[in-house]
């Protein structure tokens, strides 16, 4: 069997032009494709994700802004951003970059108490991604989130989803399941009551992102056996040099995103493993009357 | 397509190979890979010379196959000396089967060409009965699982598999559609199912484990890589068993398996035993 692949492989290989070097294949573009697929940082309508548009008239607040996806999609939309993280490193670095990109109103804020110090109904979107499931009480948390989007903003709100935790129980470090870093599990079930009983209206849910459930786990293996125990905020930190793992299984998933039919395995696998869950919600324009 | 594990498992003589994978040229190949997995589920262990972890097959036994497909069980039980009856309702498989274990020192071979219903086998013959990634073919599983009660002799050990659901359910809107019709799978049996479907035809499970996340994903994309089952090179492919040997000699290799197959399995497996007194 050996034989014979080698021997189909060989001609094929002497036929080639001379010494292309591969490609390399990065692991965060490859997620990237996968996101955008998934329906995130769509350009031409100025969408973060399907069904949250951002234009020029937004004031987007990013709460636990990371590496600043969403602020610096914001900031290419027209919008005026105010984005918040508990690392100062991470507020600095991207007020920096909004700067140079943007000459609109721009806020950055290291904070990692409540209340936060902006004035009641100061935005019309509000970015919340993967930060509830590192608070120990997530329900003031969402208070706060509420209390600050004006009356009709639109909320975009992501945690990961239960089943890629549980996966990684084991494999991820024990400091990933302990504060600062998650804390909380969140069922489907659990995630949108949260949101609900703070007083949103949710619009849309989605769950996708098993890519990530693979590389993640990946990730800790290499990690692992590079002998390092890796602390904070993990996706930020996954950068080139690649693992090899890591590159391998992203060359295996741009593979199949390049195939007729990728797409919807994608999905299949997205569905039954997906590593994060999505809601988007809207605060109500009117304040319902509590009798 | 019949039965796409087993021909996995069997496709190669290796069996009778120690050497892991990791040993092989820088190209990775998908069956030999697989079959290190298998072994690291549990298959094909020379030292204890158990076919399957709790399925321990010796000289003395009389070791009944039925659906032996392309013989790689009873190789490596031919190769433990024991007597060997294979059954399988395909002339061909049965032939070829019976030329493979021409080289084992099994010290007898025995093969029936039969639709199994009824086995053309007394009563009380085996001491170990395999049947893999068969009930789920079947029309009548309680009849089919009744007559391999019948054949075994009391005490008798079986290894028993069938796919898991999980894979099953992967694979329903991508497979070819004739994956899922007959003489293929025409059935998808939970874990409960499987039980009780052993338990009521007599037996008393020992062990049910699952296993093959990474026979699961290699599926999914053979589908959409529209390859020869028999020649599956495809760049697709070739990455993705690139990854899982990686994944398999990492440090936590073992445990990443673990837990994956626990998540989704491409086939689910039952120990058990045929009561020593009659109930």
């Amino acid at each position: 069997m050996i034989g014979r692949l080698l021997a189909r492989w060989l001609p094929s290989r002497a036929a080639l032009p001379p010494a292309q070097p591969p490609v390399p294949v990065s692991p965060r573009d490859v997620g990237l494709h996968d996101a955008v697929l998934d329906g995130w940082f769509q350009n031409d309508s100025g969408e973060l994700l399907q069904g949250f548009a951002i234009t020029a008239d937004d004031t987007v607040l990013d709460v636990g802004c990371g590496e600043g996806v969403a602020t610096l999609f914001a900031v290419r939309q027209g919008a005026s951003v105010i984005f918040t993280d508990s690392e100062h490193d991470k507020v600095r670095n991207l007020a920096r970059e909004v700067q140079a990109q943007s000459t609109n109103a721009s806020l950055g804020l290291v904070s990692n108490s409540l209340p936060l110090p902006l004035a009641d109904g100061c935005a019309s979107k509000v970015v919340c991604m993967e930060v509830l499931e590192h608070i120990a009480e997530p329900e003031p948390f969402m208070a706060e989130l509420v209390r600050m989007g004006r009356p009709g903003a639109q909320y975009l709100l992501s945690v990961p989803a239960p089943v890629g935790e549980h996966l990684q129980k084991g494999i991820a470090p024990a400091s990933y399941y302990q504060s600062p870093n998650h804390v909380q599990i969140f069922t489907p079930e659990r995630f949108a009551a949260l949101v609900e009983e703070a007083g949103l209206v949710i619009e849309h849910r989605r769950a996708s992102g098993f890519f990530w459930v693979m590389g993640m786990i990946f990730f800790w293996a290499g990690e692992r056996a590079a002998g390092r125990d890796p602390a904070g905020a993990v996706r930020d930190r996954i950068q080139a040099p690649f693992m090899p793992l890591m590159e391998s299984w992203a060359k295996t998933w741009q593979d199949l995103l390049n195939q007729p039919g990728g797409l919807a395995i994608k999905q299949i696998l997205d569905s039954f493993l997906p590593k994060s869950q999505v809601i988007i919600a809207r605060k109500p324009v009117q304040e319902v009357d509590v009798p | 397509m019949l039965s796409l594990l087993k021909k996995l498992r069997a496709a190669t003589p290796a069996p009778a190979l120690s050497q892991p994978v990791a040993a092989v040229a820088s190209k990775v190949d998908p069956y030999m890979l697989g079959l290190y997995d298998a072994k690291l589920s549990g298959w094909f262990n020379q030292q204890t010379n158990e076919l399957f972890k709790g399925f321990a097959v010796s000289a003395d036994d009389t070791l009944l196959d039925v659906g032996c497909g392309d013989g790689g069980n009873v190789h490596f039980c031919g190769m433990r000396g024991a007597k060997i009856i294979i059954a399988d309702i395909d002339a061909g498989k049965v032939d070829a089967t019976r030329q493979r274990l021409s080289d084992t020192p099994a010290r007898e071979v025995e093969c029936h060409v039969t639709d199994c219903n009824p086995l053309p086998i007394a009563d009380a013959t085996a001491t170990r009965v395999v049947s893999t990634e068969v009930i789920e073919h079947v029309d009548d599983p309680a009849q089919f699982l009744a007559e391999l009660v019948r054949v075994g002799k009391p005490g008798a050990m079986y290894l028993l598999s069938v796919p898991h659901p999980s894979s099953e359910e992967l694979q329903k809107d991508i497979a070819a559609p004739e994956y899922f019709q007959k003489p293929n799978h025409i059935r998808i049996i939970s874990e409960e199912q499987f039980k009780a479907m052993v338990t009521e035809a007599g037996l008393e499970i020992v062990s049910h484990t699952q296993y093959g996340f990474y026979w699961s994903m290699w599926m999914l994309l053979f589908w959409e890589a529209k390859v020869d089952f028999s020649n599956p090179d495809h760049p697709l492919l070739d990455h993705w068993a690139e990854t899982w040997q990686a994944v398999l000699d990492s440090p936590r290799g073992a445990q990443i398996k673990q837990a994956l197959d626990a998540v989704v399995a491409k086939s689910q497996v039952i120990i058990a035993r045929k009561p020593a007194a009659s109930v």
